[in-house]
C-alpha cells in the first residue's frame, strides 16, 4: 500500500511538472497577419475595415483578438481548432492621419502574439472612387479626375475586394464606384444589398454595360437599361467602353447625376467625430424618460390612501386586534413587491435616438445603463453599424458581435453608447398638395406608438400639427407663411420651437438633427416625438428598455399642374467654406475680409428650372454675391432670375453662388418653378 | 401567536397619527418640490431619503413615549417596535420608486430605529415597574430621549469646533465613537454611505451602537422584572 501511495504521488509530481512545458509550448503556437482598409489604404474620419487572419499550428488556440487604435479597443473572442485558420473582419473608426494599429492575441490577459502595422491613411477629404473589376489597371485612370476637382482635395482610385464584405459604413468612404468586367451575381446577396442600401442613400455605381453586359448586368443590376434612380442614388450604365476610356466623358457621366449627398461629401465630409461627441447632448431626453410623471405620483397617492383606509378600518372593527397588524404587515409586503416590480432592484436602461425615415430606417442613438450589481456589462445592440462608448474608460467594442463590453462596472456612474443603425425596410409614402401656397393633404402618423408634438417643414414653412394617435390621419389646408425664411440658427430655432411648444428634451434631439443630419432629399419633412419600449440584451438577457425617438419621415409634395413649385429652403443649400473649414453654424455664417464662401445648389434631376428667386439677408451693407455663369464668376445684381439667363447660370444642374465681404450673412435660401425636362 | 399581534386601540392611533404626519409631508415634499424640478435628478430622492428616515425617527421619538404598555413580554416590545417602525416603510419605498433610485437594503436602517424603539419601550417598562410617580416617569423618558438625542447632536457640533475637525462625511474616523450612540448619528450614517457617501470607520459604530443599545434593553428589561418581585409583592404577601 506504501508503495503503491509513494508510486502516484511521483507520478502526480511528473505530471503537473509536465503542464508549464505544455503552456511554454504554445508561445509560437500561432500566426496572426493583418489587412488593413481598403486595398491597404485607410480613410480617415472613416469606418474601416480590418481583416485579422489568426493561423493555429499543430495545438488549439482560444483567446481574444484584441485591436488597439489610439486607445480605442475592439475585442472578439476566438476559439481555433488544431491547424485551423480563422478571418476576422473588424470595423474601425480612424481618426488621425498617422495611427498605428496594434494586433494582439491574448488569453487570460497573458499576450501570445503581437503586431504592429501603420497603416496608409488617407486624408479625411480623399475622394474616394472604387474599382469593382477582374481587370482594375485598366480603370486606374480614373486618377485624372484630379484635373477636376477643388484644388485642396485628392482623388484616390481602390480596387476593392472581389467578394465585397465590407458593412455599409465602410463603403460610405465611397464617392462612387465603377463595376465592369465583373461578375455582380457572384457577390453575396449581402453583399448586393449593402451596396443597394449605399445608392439608395444618395451615391451612384457606373456600370459597364458594354462588352461585358453579359456579366455586370445581373445579380441586382440585372435588366438595367437606362439609368435607373434607386431611392437617393443612381445606377448609370455606360454603352462605351469603361476601360481606358475618356476621363472627360465619366467627368460629365458623373456631374450629370450628382445627388446632393454625393456634392456634401465631396466638399464637407463626414462628421462621425461629431455626431459622437454631440450625442450627449441627447442626455436631457434620456434622464427624462428616468423621471417620474405626475400621473404615477397620484397612483402611488392612491395606494397610500387606501393603505389609510384598511388601517382605519382596522381599527374601528376593534374586536379583531391583530387586524391592524396584519393590515400594516401585508401591506409592507405589497408595497415591497411593488417596488421590486418596477425595477427597484434591477438594472435600468433608457435612449433617445433620432430616426430617419427615408429608404429605410436610419437611426442615431444615445443608450444609457444604470447597473445593479454588476460588475461585467455587456451589450448587444442589434442592427447597429457603429458603436462608440460615450463617457467610460474601461469598455471595448466587438464590431463583429456588435457588442459593447464594459468591465469594472460602478453603480456610481451609468454606461453610455452612441450606436448608428440601420434596417432596411419599405417605408409608407405621403403625398401632400401644394398650390399657389396653400398645402393640403392627408397627413398619417406610420407608427403604432403615438406621436407628440408633430410638425411639417416645407421649405421655409413650419406647420404645426400636434399631437397623433397611432396611425391617426389629419388633414391639413395650410397657407405657407414663410416664417423660417432668412433666419439664422438661433432664430430659426425658436421659432419651431415656438409654433410647436415643444419641451426641453424633445429642443435638445431635434437640434441634434439639425445639426449633424444631413438631409438632401426633396422634400418636406413631418417630425415627431414617441416613446417605445423595446428589448435590448444585455449579458445575454433581455431587458426592457424605455427609448425617446424624434421621427423625421419624408412628405412628398405634388403639385397641382406639371410645374413644380419648390419654396425656398427645400433645395438645401451645400456650403464649401473653403481651406478644409468647417462651421458651427448652419443658416448663418460670419465673413471676415479676404475668405469667401461658395455655396452649391443641386435641381432636381430631370427637371428645367424656368425661375429662381434667392432670398439672402446680410447684417452689413459690406457683402455681395456672386453667381457662376458661363463659367465665370459675375456679380449678382437681381433676386430673380428667368428662363433664358437661367440656362447659363445653372450648369450640369448646379448653381452655385459665391459670397464675398465682410460681415454676417444667412445663407441664401432659392425657390424654384420648374417644369418638366423632357416636356 | 394572535395574542403577539393585539394592538391597544390607543396605540394604533399613535401608529395611524405617525404614518399620516409623515405622508402629508412627503406627499407635500414630492408634489411641490422634487416633481417641479427640471429634468431627472436622482440626487433630490436621495437626500430626501435620507432626511425623510431620518426625520421619521425623530418623530418616532417623540411619539414612542406614549406607547401604552401593560405587562408586555420581551418579545411582544420588539415586536411592538417593528410594527411602529414598518408602518411608515410604504413611504420609504415611494421616495424610490418616484426617484428611481436603485436598490438599497431599507430594512438596516429601519432595524437602527426598532432596537431604539425597543430600548425606550424597555426602559418605560422597567420605570413602570418602580413606584415613580407618572410625571416623574414621563418626564425622565422625555429627558433621555432628549439627551441621548438632540443634547449629543449639540455637544458633537460643539466638540467638532473644539477640536477643529475637519468632517467630510458622517462616519468620519475624526469623530469620537460615543457620539455614534446617538441614533440619529448612527442612522444618518448609514443612510448616507447607502446613498453613495464615504465611509471611513466601515461598521465599527454600527456594531458600537447595537451592543451597547441592545445591552441597555436587556438590562433595563431585567431590571424591571426584578423590580417586579419587589418588597411590594412581598409585603402584600405578607399581609
Amino acid at each position: 500500500m506504501k508503495k503503491v501511495s509513494v508510486f502516484l504521488s511521483v507520478l502526480i509530481l511528473f505530471m503537473t511538472l509536465l503542464i508549464p512545458l505544455e503552456e511554454a509550448y504554445a508561445f509560437s503556437n500561432l500566426d496572426v497577419s493583418i489587412e488593413a482598409g481598403f486595398d491597404l489604404k485607410c480613410k480617415s474620419g472613416g469606418i474601416n475595415p480590418v481583416k485579422v487572419i489568426v493561423e493555429s499550428k499543430e495545438k488549439e488556440v482560444k483567446g481574444n483578438v484584441k485591436i488597439n487604435v489610439d486607445g480605442r479597443i475592439y475585442t472578439h473572442h476566438v476559439d481555433l481548432g488544431p491547424n485551423a485558420k480563422k478571418e476576422l473582419l473588424f470595423s474601425i473608426p480612424i481618426f488621425k492621419e498617422n495611427e498605428d494599429i496594434i494586433v494582439e492575441f491574448e488569453n487570460n490577459g497573458e499576450v501570445l502574439e503581437s503586431k504592429t502595422i501603420s497603416p496608409d491613411i488617407l486624408g479625411e477629404d480623399t475622394i474616394l472612387a472604387g474599382i469593382l473589376s477582374d481587370t482594375p489597371e485598366n480603370i486606374y485612370y480614373l486618377e485624372e479626375l484630379k484635373n477636376y476637382v477643388p484644388s485642396n482635395k485628392n482623388v484616390e482610385v481602390i480596387n476593392l475586394d472581389k467578394d465585397m464584405k465590407y458593412s455599409l459604413k465602410e463603403i460610405d468612404n465611397f464617392n462612387f464606384i465603377v463595376v465592369d468586367n465583373f461578375n455582380t451575381e457572384n457577390l453575396l446577396p449581402e453583399s448586393q444589398k449593402t451596396i443597394k442600401s449605399w445608392i439608395s442613400k444618395g451615391n451612384s455605381v457606373l456600370i459597364g454595360a458594354n462588352k461585358y453586359d453579359y456579366k455586370t448586368l445581373t445579380g441586382i443590376f440585372e435588366g438595367i437599361k437606362d439609368t435607373k434612380q434607386i431611392g437617393d442614388g443612381y445606377i448609370i450604365p455606360v454603352k462605351g467602353d469603361l476601360e481606358n476610356s475618356d476621363i472627360e466623358f465619366i467627368k460629365n457621366t458623373i456631374e450629370k447625376y450628382i445627388t446632393p449627398t454625393a456634392l456634401s461629401k465631396v466638399l464637407q465630409g463626414n462628421d462621425l467625430k461629431g455626431k459622437i461627441q454631440d450625442s450627449k447632448n441627447l442626455y436631457p431626453a434620456v434622464e427624462h424618460l428616468l423621471k417620474s410623471s405626475y400621473n404615477s405620483v397620484f397612483c402611488l397617492i392612491a395606494f397610500l390612501v387606501i393603505y389609510f383606509i384598511f388601517m382605519g378600518v382596522a381599527i374601528y372593527l376593534g374586536k379583531n386586534k391583530w387586524l391592524f397588524t396584519s393590515v400594516i404587515m401585508s401591506l409592507f409586503v405589497l408595497f415591497y413587491v411593488f417596488a421590486l416590480w418596477g425595477g427597484f432592484q434591477k438594472s435600468k436602461v433608457v435612449g433617445a435616438d433620432i430616426k430617419i425615415y427615408n429608404n429605410g430606417i436610419t437611426s442615431y442613438s444615445l443608450s444609457t445603463i444604470y447597473p445593479y450589481k454588476q460588475s461585467q456589462v455587456s451589450v448587444h445592440v442589434k442592427d447597429a453599424l457603429y458603436i462608440d462608448d460615450v463617457n467610460s474608460d474601461e469598455y471595448s467594442i466587438n464590431p463583429i458581435e456588435q457588442k459593447i463590453n464594459y468591465t469594472s462596472v460602478t453603480e456610481d456612474s451609468p454606461l453610455s453608447f452612441y450606436s448608428e443603425g440601420f434596417k432596411d425596410c419599405k417605408i409608407q409614402n405621403m403625398k401632400v398638395k401644394l398650390n399657389e401656397d396653400v398645402l393640403s393633404g392627408e397627413i398619417t402618423n406610420i407608427l403604432t406608438d403615438k406621436m407628440y408634438n408633430c410638425f411639417l417643414v416645407v421649405g421655409d414653412t413650419v406647420v404645426n400639427i400636434g399631437n397623433l394617435d397611432g396611425k391617426e390621419k389629419i388633414d391639413i389646408n395650410e397657407k405657407l407663411n414663410h416664417n423660417l425664411r432668412n433666419l439664422g440658427d438661433y432664430n430659426y430655432l425658436e421659432n419651431i420651437y415656438k409654433t410647436t411648444q415643444m419641451k426641453e428634451y424633445q429642443k435638445q434631439m431635434f437640434e441634434y438633427y439639425f445639426y449633424h443630419v444631413k438631409d438632401y432629399s426633396y422634400e418636406a419633412k413631418l417630425i415627431g416625438f414617441s416613446k417605445e419600449d423595446s428589448n435590448i440584451e444585455i449579458n445575454e438577457k433581455k431587458q426592457k428598455s424605455k427609448k425617446l425617438s424624434c421621427n423625421v419621415f419624408d412628405v412628398q409634395i405634388e403639385n397641382d399642374k406639371e410645374k413644380t413649385y419648390m419654396p425656398a429652403g427645400m433645395i438645401k443649400p451645400i456650403v464649401d467654406y473653403g481651406n478644409n473649414e468647417k462651421s458651427e453654424e448652419k443658416n448663418e455664417y460670419i465673413l471676415e475680409e479676404g475668405k469667401e464662401i461658395t455655396v452649391y445648389y443641386s435641381m432636381p434631376k430631370n427637371t428645367k428650372v424656368e425661375n429662381l428667386k434667392i432670398y439672402a439677408k446680410a447684417d452689413s451693407s459690406d457683402i455681395y454675391l456672386e453667381a457662376f455663369k458661363n463659367n465665370r464668376w459675375v456679380l449678382l445684381t437681381s433676386s430673380e432670375l428667368n428662363e433664358e439667363s437661367l440656362k447659363s447660370y445653372i450648369s450640369k444642374g448646379i448653381f452655385i453662388l459665391r459670397i464675398k465681404g465682410n460681415g454676417r450673412i444667412i445663407i441664401p435660401q432659392i425657390e424654384i418653378m420648374a417644369g418638366d425636362e423632357n416636356a | 401567536m394572535l395574542k403577539l399581534m393585539d394592538i391597544n386601540k390607543r396605540n394604533k392611533g399613535i401608529i395611524m397619527s405617525y404614518v399620516m404626519i409623515l405622508a402629508i409631508i412627503l406627499m407635500s415634499y414630492l408634489l411641490m418640490v422634487a416633481l417641479r424640478m427640471d429634468g431627472y435628478n436622482l440626487e433630490v430622492y436621495q437626500k430626501a431619503y435620507i432626511y425623510f428616515t431620518t426625520f421619521s425617527l425623530v418623530l418616532f421619538s417623540v411619539m414612542i413615549p406614549l406607547w401604552e404598555m401593560k405587562d408586555e413580554t420581551y418579545i411582544k416590545i420588539i415586536f411592538d417596535s417593528i410594527i411602529f417602525t414598518i408602518s411608515a416603510s410604504p413611504l420609504i419605498l415611494i421616495i424610490f420608486m418616484v426617484g428611481k433610485i436603485n436598490g438599497a437594503n431599507i430594512l438596516l436602517p429601519l432595524c437602527i430605529q426598532i432596537l431604539w424603539g425597543t430600548v425606550i419601550l424597555s426602559i418605560k417598562k422597567m420605570m413602570n415597574s418602580t413606584e415613580i410617580h407618572k410625571t416623574w416617569k414621563s418626564f425622565l423618558l422625555v429627558i433621555f430621549t432628549f439627551v441621548v438625542m438632540i443634547l449629543s447632536s449639540i455637544f458633537l457640533f460643539f466638540y467638532s469646533q473644539y477640536a477643529q475637525l475637519v468632517i467630510t462625511t458622517i462616519y468620519d474616523k475624526d469623530i469620537p465613537m460615543i457620539f455614534f450612540l446617538n441614533p440619529v448619528v448612527s442612522l444618518a450614517g448609514m443612510l448616507h454611505i447607502q446613498m453613495g457617501g464615504a465611509n471611513q470607520m466601515g461598521s465599527i459604530p454600527i456594531v458600537i451602537y447595537f451592543v451597547f443599545w441592545v445591552c441597555v434593553a436587556i438590562i433595563s428589561f431585567s431590571l424591571s422584572n426584578k423590580f417586579a418581585k419587589t418588597p411590594r409583592g412581598v409585603a402584600y404577601e405578607e399581609k
